[in-house]
């Protein structure tokens, strides 16, 4: 009788965790995920705020010695930047004025707030990105930037604590153009630590060490975030290249991120287009028709 | 107490993890605390409990890496039922023993997830053959210390509560 209710009691937890396993093969989490995470990542918090406190010490002391030096060569390089920053706006001022002569209005950057990576896993066949975003509420496909580029978008949002996933990620993929020919494409993970960059024709010419920033026609992310660098080009199958990325951004080295607030879409247009083509949202769509490319 | 006591560990294995990740990127791939957690809870309880226990922690990891929810909880279910039902029928109780049954926790539970990945996405991504071989082997080791530190300090306590029975008596 023992024996026989252990394996029901087994069978039962197999089966309950294999229709979990089925249902959540979308790109949105489940909500049991959600509130594992919600309950897990407080340890994961602890756990960055000991290394820091560590990392702290340990760094005040190694920077007392060099804090003149470190001093010195900052204020150099805020001069440059403050440079920088007055040319950029004499860009932007001339930007500004002849979007208004042609009539042009350009969508707006966005707001968004800083996080803190609590735990990341790159190196192992499963990687995952957690943040802490405080008072920010996260939400579902939010884009998440460095100021070196794109990092990837929120998939299991858990207040105060959200799970993203990577663009380094096999199922993760971005509507992605090349900068200096403005060709469209899609730059997905391909699981190791370099993008595949699909649908980019032949005839196309594509260099090593072309920039490759998004397209902002995925719904998700919006346009110029820099995505990575090309690699290399090689003829791929049928009619188009095998175009290799290196990200710009190292997970390893990730402790802050920016998590835009902006939806891209808004929703009451998602909604629209989704009763139209009867998929729940564009970015769902638009990777329905990466799978299916695949 | 059982509760509790699983509960502590199973943070003690998220605040491991975490910690081990932050200081060595590769550190998930050659360690994984959860399933030490989970075949030494299984080595002391029965097997209705350690399924249910295996299948927690399973989730909690899952909730902190990537790829589908409840790969990991599937695999840390069977993991610790068989590792329960094993204990019950060889009664390991040699440290050599219980590394080697982790070792084997550690092989069945790739094993596992390997099988699920193929059927689930058509694509299997495990950690290359030294990192495997690597995991098993700290799963065996950190398995077998744990084994013998537990014991050790459950000596010295029954030590304890012996002298100070006999002194109570006097």
């Amino acid at each position: 009788m023992n024996q026989r209710w252990n394996q029901a009691l087994l069978a039962a937890l197999l089966l309950g965790q294999l229709i979990l396993l089925s249902t959540n093969q979308t790109s949105r989490g489940s909500p049991l995920e959600g509130i594992v995470l919600g309950a897990i990542g407080p340890i994961a918090h602890l756990a960055t705020l000991a290394k820091d406190n560590v990392a702290g010490i340990f760094g005040s002391l190694r920077m007392s010695s060099s804090l003149r030096e470190d001093n010195r060569k900052l204020r150099l390089e805020l001069e440059d930047r403050h440079r920088a920053l007055v040319r950029l706006h004499g860009v932007e001022e001339e930007l500004t004025r002849l979007s208004r002569i042609s009539g042009y209005s350009r969508p707006e950057t966005g707001d968004f707030f800083v996080a803190d990576v609590v735990y990341v896993d790159n190196a192992s066949w499963l990687r995952s990105l957690v943040l802490y975003t405080g008072d920010a509420k996260p939400r579902h496909n939010q884009p998440v930037v460095t100021i070196r580029g794109l990092v990837g978008r929120v998939v299991v949002p858990a207040d105060p604590y959200a799970k993203v996933l990577l663009i380094t990620d096999r199922s993760a993929s971005v509507s992605a153009m090349i900068q200096r020919t403005r060709r469209r494409g899609m730059a997905r993970g391909a699981g190791e630590e370099f993008l595949l960059l699909d649908n980019i024709p032949l005839q196309e010419d594509v260099r090593p060490g072309d920039e490759i920033v998004t397209a902002g026609i995925d719904g998700v992310f919006p346009r110029g975030i820099p995505i990575g660098v090309v690699t290399s080009v090689e003829p791929g199958h049928e009619l188009f290249h095998r175009i290799r990325v290196r990200p710009n951004i190292d997970v390893a080295l990730l402790d802050q991120v920016y998590v835009f607030n902006e939806q891209v879409v808004p929703a009451e247009i998602k909604e629209v287009l989704s009763s139209k083509e009867g998929t729940p949202d564009v970015a769902r769509s638009a990777r329905q028709d990466d799978c299916s490319q695949r | 107490m059982k509760f509790l006591r699983f509960a502590l560990g199973l943070a003690l294995a998220a605040l491991l993890q975490s910690l081990g990740q932050h200081l060595f990127s590769r550190f998930s791939l050659l360690v994984d605390p959860f399933l030490v957690l989970v075949v030494y809870h299984s080595l002391d309880n029965s097997p209705a409990w350690s399924s249910v226990s295996g299948s927690a922690a399973g989730l909690a990891q899952d909730a902190l890496s990537g790829g589908l929810y409840g790969l990991h909880g599937f695999a840390n279910t069977l993991v610790a039922y068989f590792s329960s039902r094993l204990q019950q029928r060889l009664v390991i109780q040699q440290p050599s023993q219980v590394g080697l049954l982790f070792i084997v926790a550690a092989a069945l539970q790739l094993a596992i997830l390997a099988t699920l990945q193929f059927l689930l996405v058509d694509t299997v991504e495990l950690p290359g053959m030294g990192a495997m071989t690597a995991r098993m082997a700290s799963s065996g080791g950190l398995g077998a210390m744990l084994f013998m530190l537990i014991g050790k300090t459950r000596e010295i306590e029954d030590q304890w509560r012996t002298r100070r029975s006999r002194r109570l008596k006097i």
